[in-house]
């Protein structure tokens, strides 16, 4: 492997998953070589057969793992954390005075803009995420705005005439 | 028309990928002849993509047929 290219993976986390990729497409190179051998092709012969049939490892490589670079844990968690801070937004803009709307619109177009693509492959656990979390701000703003309005109603008890 | 259509073996991990990473694969490493080899299978999403794919083609497929018959 180019030794930049490896140094650069490295420094990012990325060996193990270089190394996979390169364990996987070496396992269908040996394959194809074996194939080409059993019918009659010396092993250089074979070798060369092999590459040509399969393509340019390195160019490969470096697709699968910019691919799995993109789906990385981290990046999956990040995405997670968008779509809810975008129903925290909507939450906001549900229970909330006028002057979150912006804010809670901003967040829903921020975190579904993000995350169209993961929203529409998995559009079930998406929902039910939704409607959790729904369902969890409605009892936690509900329960403030109670409290909020007995209080109010408390003080207003207090100063009333007596 | 052989040498047109070539598809280099190579390219089908790259597809591999993608579709691992839009949840219709699912790859599992498991042992063969005493060597670590990467198995690919189908999730339910992955077949609903399929036979969502494959309804494609046939309307793609049917399509052009009539129009060949038609010229």
């Amino acid at each position: 492997m180019n030794l930049a290219f490896s140094n650069l993976l490295n420094r990012h986390g990325l060996g193990r998953i270089a190394s996979d990729v390169d364990e996987e497409l070496q396992f269908h190179i040996e394959m194809l070589e074996r194939k080409f051998m059993q019918h009659g092709m010396t092993s250089a012969h074979a070798k060369a057969a092999a590459l040509q049939r399969f393509g340019s490892p390195d160019r490969i490589r470096k697709q699968c793992v910019e691919i799995r670079r993109r789906s990385r844990p981290l990046k999956r968690t990040l995405k997670s954390f968008s779509i809810l801070l975008a129903f925290t937004g909507l939450a906001i803009h549900i229970h909330s005075s006028d002057c979150f709307i912006t804010f809670g619109i901003t967040l829903i177009w921020w975190g579904a803009g993000n995350n169209l693509g993961t929203i529409l492959t998995h559009r079930l656990y998406c929902l039910a995420i939704a409607g959790a979390y729904l369902a969890l701000s409605h009892i936690f703003f509900a329960r403030k705005f109670t409290k909020t309005l007995r209080l109010m109603a408390d003080s207003v008890a207090c100063v009333g005439p007596s | 028309m052989q040498k047109l259509l070539k598809v280099e073996d190579g390219s089908l991990y790259p597809a591999l990928y993608r579709m691992e990473e839009r949840g219709w694969i699912k790859s599992e490493w498991e042992s063969e002849n005493n060597r670590r080899a990467k198995f690919y299978k189908l999730t339910k999403a992955g077949q609903k993509q399929l036979a969502a794919e494959r309804a494609k083609w046939d309307r793609i497929s049917k399509a052009v047929t009539k129009i060949l018959r038609a010229t």
